[in-house]
């Protein structure tokens, strides 16, 4: 808001008949004198009106040309209730000075009505007529010069701009984008966030090892599934006796224990499914030593 | 069992058995029809490792005839000897009527043969009504009940295009191996069902019921052979040509059906299953219960409330009894988990109901769920 204002202030009269609820139509305005061709021309122009009113948006000045000299860039309302049953409207308005002064000469800017509707009566608010003092930008008669172009005014100069907020933003952004990217990279499993294969079988050949110490059936069987968990997790599935090639296949750098893997299988049917004659019963200390043969071939692969 | 008729005709049979296989089954050694008396384990063993050569020999025959459909084979043989009923399905032309012809033909005993049309009523299986030469009406035994306790294979064409009330007399003849007809029961106590449906149309068709899917040991799904020798074998030989003179080839049955019941008994009792196989079918059937429970997981799917229904109890036994039948044949006496896996989804995935929503993608979901499931539960 302009509040402080110096320039003119014009109250209008109000000559409206008694049944007229517009109580007051001030104009606000930058200042009334100084303009050059060009230049732009705020007011302000405040009505007061019992709140029952209703501007009728219609009846305001249209955007676009006024006058040869003139022009309307803007208008803008606003309405807000200011107490005692009454509301106030504020309309920017926006105009755009073109005559080209050859003196100092005062142009009047053209007055407008507003109309209110109020319980189905309508009022004309008038905007006051206002006047504004208008400069010469030039000389009437410039001195004389040899050259036309010297009647030019030199361009303005190259501005130095300031690379400093520029300069930061960009480290702000790169150090954002850089955190994207690792997130996206740790989300996808890229460098360096890709994890290394866990080495099953290693972890097999430690727990086997631990338990192979102890003496039983129950450590014996554990053992046995240990070893047959760390190769479902290399195969991704379960691998039975029968997948034993198709497991080898996929995985061809076990393929020179597949013997023993056969004897293993064939140990754990007959341990655990009571397969008789499944040929061979595979020791406690072969069982460690054919999990220590995969897991070093497991770090063969990397 | 026949009501009395004046003229004593007896009209000709839509289908009669097969000629020459009642004297030919009548000569094999009866030594085998008394398994129940063998109670020596060696004498088990090696009437079942006779069997087994049969049941090899069975198989072999039938390839014969039916090319570059090995496992089908192998499941219809494990079905033979879990003395189950058996449904067979595929596109049209990819020899499921030739293989349970075959089969029938090396199994021996009557056979019997229906097709499924919509307006088939449960009488027609029944009953053969005929206007006699003399004119009067008669009512004879009809297809099911012709050969009465010799029928060994019914067989049942299309079977979708029958109506319900078909589907539950057969229902009955299923699950009982008996139908009452003329006012007294009928045992068929080597019966075997054995139908076929084609998945291509679906006018004029009946869904099958759950409860009859779920009386059928195996739902095998027929392919057209990938080997690439046997398509062009299939295409070229004439031989492959005329299904009755290819029948022909198959000569006389392998073994009396009639002993079939007490060796399926025998390998029942034979084959053991441990306990840590017990609990991984248990740990199964479970996972297949309460997927998301079992940690099985689906990409695309909400496993949470997924099963809606099936996998019975009835399945699961099924299920073990088609195993226990597959490592006798792979010269086991004890369960392992690939004996499951191999026949897991013939006899299993029919039986399993998944949530309507997953309607549109058909049997595929539960045969991922089943494989998924078996990718998750460990063994041992």
């Amino acid at each position: 808001m302009r509040a402080a204002l110096f320039a003119l202030s014009l109250l209008l009269a109000l000559a409206a008949p008694a049944a007229a609820e517009v109580k007051s139509v001030r104009l606000y305005a930058d200042r009334s004198f100084g303009f050059f061709v060009g230049d732009l021309v705020n007011a302000r122009l405040e009505i007061i009106a019992d709140s029952a009113s209703r501007l009728q948006t219609a009846s305001l000045p249209r955007p676009g040309a006024l006058d040869y000299w003139l022009d309307l860039r803007d208008v803008h309302v606003r309405e807000q209730p200011i107490g005692d049953g009454l509301t106030r409207w504020d309309i920017e308005l926006v105009y755009q000075l073109f005559y080209v002064a050859l003196d100092v000469r005062n142009l009047q800017i053209p007055p407008f009505p507003l109309r209110f509707l109020r319980e189905g009566e309508s009022e004309i608010a008038r905007a006051p007529a206002w006047t504004i003092g208008v400069s010469p930008l030039r000389e009437v008669l410039p001195a004389r010069r040899d050259n036309p172009t010297d009647y030019m005014r030199a361009d303005r100069g190259v501005e130095q701009g300031d690379a400093t907020t520029p300069a930061a933003r960009a480290g702000i952004f790169a150090a954002l984008a850089f955190g994207a990217l690792a997130l996206v990279a740790h989300d996808r499993g890229w460098p360096p966030f890709h994890r290394r294969r866990a080495r099953v079988f290693a972890a097999a050949a430690r727990r086997i090892a631990a338990l192979t110490k102890g003496d039983g059936e129950a450590s014996r069987r554990a053992a046995m599934l240990a070893l047959h968990r760390a190769i479902d997790e290399a195969a991704g599935r379960r691998i039975f006796a029968e997948d034993l090639d198709a497991f080898l296949s996929s995985h061809a750098e076990f393929a020179s224990v597949k013997e023993a893997l056969g004897r293993f299988f064939n140990s754990s049917r007959a341990l655990f499914f009571g397969v008789a004659d499944a040929g061979g019963d595979l020791a406690a200390t072969e069982l460690l030593a054919l999990a220590k043969t995969l897991a070093a071939l497991e770090r063969s692969v990397g | 069992m026949r009501p009395r008729s004046g003229s004593g005709v007896i009209r000709q049979q839509r289908v009669g058995p097969l000629p020459g296989i009642v004297a030919a089954t009548s000569s094999l050694p009866t030594r085998l029809l008394d398994l129940f008396s063998v109670t020596d384990t060696a004498e088990t063993d090696a009437v079942l490792a006779d069997w087994r050569a049969k049941a090899q020999e069975f198989e072999t025959r039938v390839a014969r005839v039916v090319l570059g459909q090995n496992r089908v084979i192998r499941l219809v043989t494990i079905a033979i000897f879990a003395r189950g009923h058996v449904l067979l399905e595929g596109d049209v032309g990819v020899g499921k009527t030739t293989l349970l012809r075959a089969v029938a033909r090396v199994l021996g005993g009557a056979f019997s043969r229906i097709e499924g049309t919509v307006d088939l009523m449960p009488s027609d299986l029944l009953y053969h009504t005929y206007l006699a030469d003399d004119g009067r009406p008669r009512v004879e035994p009809g297809p099911v009940l012709r050969h009465a306790e010799d029928l060994s294979i019914f067989f049942f064409n299309e079977i979708n295009r029958a109506r319900p009330q078909v589907h539950s007399l057969l229902l009955r003849l299923m699950a009982e191996r008996s139908v009452t007809a003329f006012d007294r029961d009928y045992f068929f106590p080597a019966l075997q069902v054995f139908a076929d449906r084609n998945l291509v149309e679906r006018e004029e068709t009946f869904e099958l019921p759950a409860a009859a899917r779920d009386r059928f040991l195996m739902e095998i799904s027929m392919k057209t052979p990938s080997d690439a020798a046997a398509r062009r074998a299939l295409i070229f030989d004439p031989r492959f040509h005329d299904v009755d003179r290819l029948l022909d080839e198959i000569g006389e049955p392998v073994f009396d059906y009639r002993a079939l019941a007490s060796v399926a008994e025998l390998i029942q009792n034979r084959v053991h299953a441990s306990e840590t196989l017990e609990a991984y079918v248990a740990k199964l059937w479970d996972a297949l219960l309460d997927p998301y429970a079992a940690g099985v997981v689906l990409p695309d799917v909400e496993m949470r409330g997924l099963v809606r229904g099936g996998a019975s109890p009835r399945g699961v036994a099924f299920l073990v009894r088609a195993a226990r039948v597959r490592a006798w044949l792979e010269g086991r006496d004890a369960l392992t988990p690939e004996d499951i896996r191999e026949i897991f989804l013939e006899t299993m995935a029919h039986r399993i109901f998944v949530d309507p929503i997953y309607a549109m993608r058909g049997d595929d979901i539960v045969r991922d769920l089943c494989r998924a499931a078996f990718a998750t539960v460990p063994a041992p």
